[in-house]
């Protein structure tokens, strides 16, 4: 048999999904194709077929030996022939190997029909054995014991290799697994493969400078539920983190970029904290303030606005469910719960451990749809994205094998992955309301199972290992009646083991500067050392201290001097720039690409569209997510996967230039607010610096101007029969379509 | 328990046709699993191909009368079955969808053209199967014994679905390999 490696390989896994008969339509037509196409595939085919179909037949047919089996088919076959009428009831929509079974459970009773036939002389010669056949317990199949072979080739065949009861789940069963274990209290203190759960502390000499000595190590605490951090010490972290990011600018020999101006500042606040770019009004109002604190205060000022915790509830729900709209997922609920959390300032450790908790109705309780998303295929993805999202731990790779560059362990994603073994998702059936005399779908509801034991997972090696439940070297009672997923929580917001506030901190920080202290934000441990683990250690140091405090957090960051540079390079500095592949080192701000929430909400802010009888930002959730949709593909992948068109490409350009949305923004129609512009009685410079205002957020500068009012000039000449509208409109366009307006910098 | 050895005719019996002889039924029950295995590779489903076996069963039994001694006899069944997987593919059209009869044919031909060489290769497999590790036996059982599927087994054992399809792929393939080494060695003598 010589088939090609490549063919072989699109061929098999259409067989395997043949056997399993789980072939979609395209999949059987691709299968009849290669082999309409290939006599080898055919000859593979009927080989590998020849296999699938052995192992049934031998398995159906239970472990007498062949030809006493066969005998009583034939046996069957007569008496069916005898009553063709009984047996074909039987055969009628029941599997035929079960009928098998049921044929050889009566050949005592067909002997007798069949001697009638005239075929005693044979069947006489095997009615000594024929009691055998009947008594043998085919509940009981054992594919090993076929008449040509016996003999057990190793030394472990006196027990029958399958159970006919449940198998009840015991520590024996893992000498099964070829692995010794020990029990919960052993192993508690020994923690060998949690590396990558902790900060670790690089080898690689960081960026800025090293911890100092007298720094007590990064031990996070349950904070106290009380937030708020006095002034004093408020000051003495930013002061901290100054210093940090100063000694990586003066150890790379670089100059940091300049202060952003006001209105640059000002945007990039707006739209990192509110997710959306500010009003004119708020412009204004802004520019003219002469005090120094005004940019302190405007921080204060959007954390404490419902737009902050409108912004992250659309943060975290897309971080926790994603863009796609799922059938069982109930994202206004979720986004109701994360925004009700962002206003009140719920302590972090706090949400994180409602969300890991959650029970409920997913109407009821908006937490319990984090979870709901994701216990499809064993859990793995509520595994994967549980240790990603909350500890900046990809256990994801460890799913199939040891992780490559960090030491962690296949059987880490296993053990994490056990803690979710008790929770199931409820589909409440259609249920009949008396009052309207319909029948209403109940809903869908996350539940906690009694279970118990491991998981069992499969090494590269083909070896068949167990996991049970364990956290950062802390292993729980796998029995019924501990909560797992409460145990979990409770590790994951208290544990000294748990990277909870440094995988936040990192992730805000990427949030608020383009980049994380890691490659990837998500990926912490020993193989990714950050780039300033002083300032990293701090900071979560201080986010634990304050009781987790988000808002905190996010003043340290937002009065940080890196946070006020502009994103344009200096002479000093050209060599920072992440994009090539150097590592971050704040000393300009790094652009960011808008979200298509963020793109969303600014081109509304930018046109007033609330004006038109467009929604107000408030009524605009679900329009949003409406328009969104459109841009999001999901896969169904043990990652639950999706990506969206509207990435800051070439599609999401043609669609702000073809889209309605800009289309919508820049109508002329009575009502809208470029219509409202031109009918005032403004000048035509005013006019110019309200587009620049309302779009960029800055005034128009001179040269600007002077080009605009030429382009206005020559657009209503006679020669190109254009009007002065249709001139207003196409400079909006430009602006709309422009970097500066599509981009956070 | 009856004894037997009384081979008068019944009243009331279908004796339209002679009794099958005691080689035909030799025959008839030797050749059980290849024809089986036969109309598997035709109806990729065991339950269908479970389902035409026993039609063709019917048939052979009925037909035994013209049946030859000394031609091929699974040869002649295997004819039988053919016919019987069209007519099965005719009562279940709107089902799933079938392989078109092109390749039908070409399968067919396949499958009879390698019939000497599957009896092999299923003897070998008896021994492969004694081979496999422990855990691996144990999940292809649960796999094959009747009503055991993907889901039922991952249930059972606490794994997920998608890791249970690809151990028994990996098993399914490990046996394959096993028995082409023991082909090949068998022709080395």
């Amino acid at each position: 048999m010589s088939l090609s490696p490549t063919l072989l390989n699109e061929l098999q896994p259409l067989l395997d999904g043949m056997c399993e008969e789980r072939l979609s339509v395209a999949e059987e037509a691709h299968l009849e194709e290669l082999l309409m196409a290939s006599a080898e595939a055919r000859a593979y085919y009927v080989q590998y077929i020849d296999l699938h179909g052995s192992l049934h037949w031998d398995a159906a047919l239970a472990p007498s030996a062949e030809d006493d089996a066969v005998n009583a088919l034939v046996d069957a076959t007569i008496l069916r022939l005898a009553q063709p009428q009984t047996v074909s009831e039987t055969t009628h929509g029941k599997p035929a190997s079960q009928i098998r079974q049921a044929w050889l459970q009566r050949v005592c009773a067909s002997v007798a029909a069949a001697c009638i036939l005239g075929v005693g002389i044979w069947i006489g010669n095997r009615t000594a054995k024929a009691p055998q056949v009947a008594n043998h317990d085919v509940s009981k199949p054992s594919v090993a014991r076929s008449k040509t072979s016996q003999q057990p080739l190793t030394g472990h065949e006196s027990e029958p290799a399958v159970r006919a009861e449940p198998h009840k789940f015991t520590q024996d069963d893992v000498h099964l697994a070829g692995q010794s274990v020990t029990n919960p209290e052993q192993s508690a203190g020994a923690s060998g493969a949690v590396a990558g759960f902790g900060s670790a502390a690089p080898e690689v000499p960081p960026v800025a400078a090293a911890v100092p000595p007298g720094k007590q190590p990064f031990v996070p605490v349950r904070g106290s539920g009380t937030i708020g951090t006095s002034a004093a010490s408020s000051a003495t972290v930013l002061a901290f983190v100054n210093d940090q990011l100063k000694a990586g600018w003066t150890q790379a020999g670089i100059t940091p970029s300049a202060r952003a101006d006001d209105a640059e500042w000002l945007r990039r606040l707006h739209l990192d904290l509110v997710g959306h770019i500010p009003s004119v009004r708020e412009v204004e109002k802004f520019l003219a303030d002469r005090s120094k604190t005004k940019r302190a205060i405007e921080v204060d000022r959007l954390l404490d606005s419902p737009e902050f915790a409108r912004h992250f509830a659309t943060i975290w729900t897309d971080l926790l469910v994603g863009r796609a709209s799922r059938p069982e997922v109930n994202r206004p609920a979720l986004a109701k719960f994360l925004r009700d959390s962002f206003q009140r300032n719920r302590p972090w450790q706090e949400t994180v451990y409602d969300l890991v908790t959650a029970e409920g109705r997913t109407d009821q309780n908006g937490a319990a749809n984090f979870l709901v998303a994701h216990l499809n295929d064993g859990a793995i993805p509520a595994t994967g994205i549980t240790s990603r999202l909350f500890l900046g731990t990809q256990l994801q790779c460890n799913q199939c094998h040891d992780h490559p560059f960090d030491n962690t362990k296949q059987e880490l994603f296993w053990a994490f992955n056990s803690f979710f073994q008790q929770a199931v998702v409820v589909r409440d059936d259609e249920k009949y309301d008396p009052k309207t005399g319909r029948m209403v779908v109940a809903g869908i509801e996350l539940a906690t199972k009694d279970s118990d034991g491991p998981v069992y997972f499969e090494t590269r090696q083909g070896l068949m290992r167990v996991a049970y439940p364990e956290f950062g070297g802390t292993r729980i009672d796998p029995g019924q009646k501990t909560g797992r997923r409460r145990e979990l929580a409770r590790l994951m917001t208290q544990g000294e083991e748990s990277n909870l506030a440094p995988a936040f901190v990192n992730r805000i920080w990427n949030q608020f500067h383009g980049r994380s202290f890691t490659p990837a934000v998500d990926d912490m441990g020993s193989h990714s050392p950050p780039t300033h683990p002083a300032l990293l250690d701090r900071l979560s140091e201080e986010f634990v201290q304050s009781g987790y405090d988000i808002k905190q957090l996010i003043r340290w960051i937002c009065n940080s001097d890196s946070y006020q540079l502009t994103s344009r390079f200096s002479e000093g500095n050209s060599k920072d720039n992440p994009e090539a592949g150097e590592i971050p080192l704040f000393s300009r701000m790094y652009v960011k690409p808008m979200s298509p929430e963020q793109l969303y909400d600014s081109l509304v802010v930018a046109t007033q569209g609330q004006l038109a009888g467009g929604p107000t930002l408030d009524q605009s959730d679900k329009t949003r997510d409406q328009w969104l949709r459109q841009f999001v593909v999901s896969f169904d992948t043990e990652e639950n996967d999706e990506t969206s068109t509207l990435d800051g490409s070439i599609t999401q350009s043609l669609l702000m230039m073809n889209g309605d949305l800009v289309r919508q923004a820049t109508s002329m129609q009575t009502g809208t607010w470029l219509h409202k512009l031109l009918s005032s009685r403004e000048t035509e410079t005013e006019r110019i610096q309200s587009l620049f205002q309302s779009a960029l957020s800055r005034p128009a500068t001179p040269k600007e101007l002077a080009m605009v009012k030429k382009l206005l000039k020559s657009a209503v000449s006679p020669v190109k029969n254009g009007t002065p509208e249709s001139a207003y409109q196409d400079i909006y366009w430009a602006l709309l379509n422009s970097n500066e307006f599509i981009l956070n910098h | 328990m009856s004894t037997t050895g009384n081979s008068t005719l019944p009243a009331n019996g279908p004796a339209v046709n002679p009794p099958p002889s005691a080689e035909f039924i030799q025959l008839f029950t030797k050749t059980q699993r290849s024809i089986f295995l036969y109309i598997l590779s035709l109806v990729p489903r065991p339950v269908d191909a479970e389902e035409i076996l026993q039609e063709t069963n019917l048939i052979v039994w009925t037909k035994s009368h013209q049946f030859q001694p000394g031609t091929n006899f699974r040869a002649w069944a295997s004819q039988i079955a053919y016919y019987e997987v069209l007519k099965y593919r005719e009562r279940k059209q709107r089902d799933k969808l079938h392989f078109n009869p092109d390749l039908l044919e070409l399968i067919a031909a396949e499958s009879l053209q390698q019939a000497e060489l599957l009896d092999r290769r299923r003897q070998a497999l008896a021994e492969c199967l004694l081979k496999l590790r422990e855990t691996d036996r144990a999940l292809i059982q649960s796999r094959y014994r009747p009503d055991g599927e993907g889901p039922g087994i991952a249930d059972q054992l606490g794994r997920p679905i998608n890791s249970i399809y690809q151990s028994l792929s990996r098993i399914r393939k490990v046996l394959l390999e096993c028995i082409n080494r023991r082909l090949a060695a068998e022709v080395r003598g």
